[in-house]
């Protein structure tokens, strides 16, 4: 099986230069059948990787471990599900996985959209090749997931070897939610190659329009949805797995992911703009350049080792090779840019600087802000050894100080924007849209404030000697306070969305004479993008609720014995039982823990710490979680005395974590009402001139 | 007699009822000193969350703060202490001085360097559209009219 997988890897190399070949002589010399062929070439591609890809999964499943990598990840007593996933648990396999999806994506690409966009299509088939012809080297030469176990036998021949049992996969990739986190993590980052493509095939078939970007929108979606939900995922495994309490650690790698979907969460703003009014067309060119690097870059810092991170274990010397990759890419995207400037020239003009156009400019400067701070602090380390020789380390503090007051502009923005009309906002409409949302954020701002949240305001700095300017630097906002801001954001935002989907239905209503509910359902199925946006900002809402929540946690840790009880705001836990567990694979000591709220038992509890017994025979911590809308009280045990009597535990009381949960799964709802074509309207009951309301005459603004 | 007692009793019952008060505030003095440092393990976690089963370092770093805490030195004491043992890369954050000052202004530096760019734009293009828009008065009254008509037949879209 591994020959196969190793004939379909170098078949896939043949194919890709064959196919990147066929569509640039094609075009050149204008053969349409040479044109097609590349096109077919690039389908089959997707042939041949999957073919490797389903040998690797069958060289998992039966054990294999005659196969270097299979050897290394996996071993006899893993679960089905985890031999599964441990195909993308190490360097050949992810790498593997990408590129098996960015050639399904191209194949997908190719089947939609032949017929639709002959000029552009050869292009796009180059460059996603291109893209692919990368990956495909990666796994023919440089990481190759078919190689051989082989020993060293005395006189220095190599020959093959097959380990009794193999090294075991990760243990800490040993939770369900990230073995799914990578393919999803994956489908979002190949995925942005897609409009890249495109954007690349627009410049160079000098079809500059709105095409590429009309073709793209829903593709840009979905690799945004993935991106995110494998953030999100990634978040929940951080929190359930790594047992420091918290789902968002700035590591190097998270903000590796972050930094695309910034970007990719700016240019599905700006592209609004272009196909509405026909403007930022060097920006959106720009925006989705960068995401595509910033996609590039993210897995260059996983893998290459050039920052510390959690993520230790992607690391590996292909590093050099993305690096390489990512100056070719960004440099001849750049160069397409430039030389193409003179054809991209706005359609229309600013009206207003109050309109729905600016307001969008500003959210993709806070975006890239955002981005640019993330990405300055991921850097800083080595900047700072490159110019100064000075190790240091940019950590939680740096970015949560730095980028906390960006996102709750960003949130005051996600409200603003919807409330201003296209070209230019009149004073009268700024007043009736504004009035509400801003006296309920004033309202739960002064009801949090005299609650005590937000107090006090700010943190004085330790040493007030300093110079006065430094003295300043020091004085910084209370996490506290940061809440409070963030949660009047929330309300801001919340309320206005309400409002839209308010003012809509009931115009909708007073049209048709559906009633309220249906008249909610179909205003968001006949315009799905706009009331889809609305549900993704809503999810925001509620992930910024929950965020804002983790500035009050709390913990407690201490050595209990059976029956001893430890005290954590309402909560009391009662250790009740210390036992031993043994399963094929691992290892595990277990507190039975039970958990009352306010004297009455609410849950009993079994938090773990496993050894597993495979490879270096690695220990884990699987906390146990208690959770409700409210907080969650979450219970890590470190491991029972010598003499099995007493329980190091440890209690974390962490607020409103479900919130971002919840968000997170608004926010994938949303996403997939926004990539639902639109709904054809029926026939409507003509309204009554008296009723006519303050929504229609709002309406009747935004629509001129 | 008895008002001295119990003025000594009422004494002696706040001095009691603040010690935990106390240790509390200790314990967060403690635990701020820790999240402004790192674990030296190699987990590149901050000090305050390293609870990584088995870490050779955290428990004793954070012992050692309460030790140097309780010995009366300021938070920066502490720090300063740490930094001179292991170098700048302890803390969890640059320091706001020398060259370590750009990691913390960059950000703001690039934000503000963009929005003086974002109103130059816009500026630019508002211009445009001053030099190039109609000069007549049009009487768009009738425009209204018909759009208001028209709202009351269709729903809003955007």
């Amino acid at each position: 099986m591994a020959q196969i997988g190793q004939f379909a890897l170098a078949l896939a190399f043949v194919v890709t230069v064959y196919s990147i070949a066929a569509s640039l002589i094609g075009i050149r010399v204008k053969h349409d059948k040479l044109i097609a062929s590349g096109r077919n070439a690039a389908v089959g591609t997707f042939v041949c990787l999957t073919t490797a890809f389903l040998c690797l999964v069958y060289l998992f499943v039966v054990s294999d471990f005659s196969i270097n990598y299979v050897a290394g990840h996996s071993n006899r007593d893993l679960p089905l599900y985890f031999k599964i996933s441990a195909i993308w648990g190490g360097q050949e396999g992810s790498l593997l996985l990408w590129g098996w999806f960015l050639t399904g994506y191209a194949a997908l690409v190719m089947i939609q959209n032949w017929r639709k966009h002959t000029a552009m299509m050869p292009y796009v088939t180059a460059v996603l090749m291109g893209s692919s012809l990368f990956f495909t080297s990666m796994h023919l030469f440089i990481a190759n997931p078919f190689n051989q176990v082989v020993s060293i036998a005395p006189g220095g021949a190599r020959v093959p070897f097959v380990p009794a049992d193999g090294q075991g996969l990760n243990p800490l990739l040993q939770y369900i939610l990230n073995a799914i986190h990578p393919p999803v993590m994956y489908l979002g980052l190949v995925g942005f190659a897609v409009p890249f493509a495109f954007a690349m095939a627009a410049m160079l078939s000098r079809q500059l329009g709105d095409t590429w970007i009309r073709t793209t929108r829903r593709w840009t979606m979905v690799a945004w949805f993935f991106l995110g939900t494998a953030i999100l995922l990634g978040g929940k495994w951080a929190y359930v797995e790594l047992g420091w309490g918290g789902f968002w650690g700035w590591d190097p790698v998270e903000n590796a992911s972050l930094m695309p979907w910034l970007i990719g969460t700016a240019f599905l703003h700006s592209v609004m703009v272009q196909e509405k009014k026909g403007m930022l067309k060097v920006w959106n060119m720009v925006l989705i350049i960068l995401a595509y690097t910033m996609c590039l870059f993210g897995t260059f810092l996983t893998r290459s080792g050039v920052v510390s991170s959690v993520h230790a274990f992607a690391q590996s010397s292909i590093g050099g090779y993305f690096a390489a990759f990512i100056v070719i890419s960004l440099s001849g995207a750049l160069y397409l840019l430039l030389d193409r400037l003179p054809l991209l020239k706005s359609e229309n003009q600013m009206e207003s600087i109050v309109s729905r156009e600016s307001s969008f400019m500003f959210n993709n400067l806070i975006l890239l802000a955002s981005c640019f701070a993330v990405f300055w602090g991921v850097m800083f380390p080595v900047f700072s050894e490159w110019i100064k020789g000075v190790k240091i380390t940019v950590g939680p503090p740096f970015f949560n100080r730095v980028n906390v007051p960006i996102a709750i502009f960003l949130m005051f923005l996600t409200g603003v924007g919807p409330l201003l009309a296209w070209r230019k906002a009149s004073t009268n409409s700024l007043k009736r849209n504004f009035l509400w949302p801003a006296a309920f954020a004033l309202a739960s701002g002064i009801v949090l404030f005299v609650r005590g949240i937000g107090r006090p305001i700010l943190k004085a700095p330790e040493e007030l000697g300093q110079a006065l300017f430094q003295k300043l630097l020091g004085y910084s906002f209370t996490s506290s306070f940061y809440a409070l801001l963030a949660i009047m954001m929330s309300t801001f935002v919340a309320v206005t969305i309400v409002r839209e989907f308010y003012k809509g239905a009931r115009a909708r209503s007073h049209g048709t004479g559906e009633n309220f509910i249906e008249a909610v359902a179909n205003l968001t199925l006949q315009n799905t993008r706009r009331y889809g946006g609305y549900i993704v900002h809503f999810g925001f809402v509620l992930l910024f609720i929950g965020w804002a929540g983790q500035a009050f946690t709390t913990d407690v840790s201490t050595e209990a014995g059976i029956g001893d009880r430890i005290s954590i705001r309402q909560y009391t836990l009662r250790v009740d039982k210390l036992g031993v567990e043994d399963t094929p694979n691992y290892q595990s000591m277990k507190a039975t823990v039970s958990l009352f709220e306010d004297g009455v038992k609410v849950a009993t509890m079994g938090p773990e710490r496993r050894r597993y017994k495979a490879g270096e025979q690695q220990t884990t911590t699987e906390v146990s979680i208690w959770s409700t809308l409210k907080e969650d009280v979450y219970v890590v045990f470190s491991g029972a005395t010598a003499d099995g009597k007493r329980a190091n535990i440890q209690v974390y009381y962490n607020p409103l974590v479900m919130w971002v949960w919840l968000g997170g799964i608004v926010l994938g709802l949303g996403t997939l009402i926004a990539l639902l074509p639109n709904k054809k309207s029926g026939p409507r009951k003509r309204p009554q001139a008296a009723d006519r309301t303050e929504e229609q005459k709002d309406v009747a603004e935004k629509v001129s | 007699m008895l008002k001295k007692f119990l003025k000594r009793r009422a004494a002696l019952l706040l001095i009691l009822a603040t010690v935990p008060l106390a240790l509390a505030a200790d314990q967060q003095r403690i635990k701020d000193v820790a999240s402004q440092l790192m674990c030296i393990c190699g987990c590149n976690q901050v000090l305050g969350v390293c609870n990584h089963i088995n870490c050779p370092t955290s428990g004793g770093m954070m012992a050692e703060v309460e030790k140097e805490l309780d010995s009366g030195k300021s938070d920066k004491a502490v720090l300063d202490h740490f930094v001179g043992k292991f170098g700048l890369s302890v803390l969890s954050a640059p320091p706001a001085s020398g060259f370590n000052l750009t990691a913390w202004l960059m950000p703001f530096a690039a934000l503000l360097a963009g929005a003086i760019a974002a109103v130059y734009f816009l500026r630019r293009f508002r211009a445009r559209w001053v030099e190039t828009a109609p000069k007549t008065v049009v009487d768009t009254a009738k425009y209204q009219r018909q759009i208001e008509e028209e709202l009351q037949k269709y729903t809003p879209e955007d």
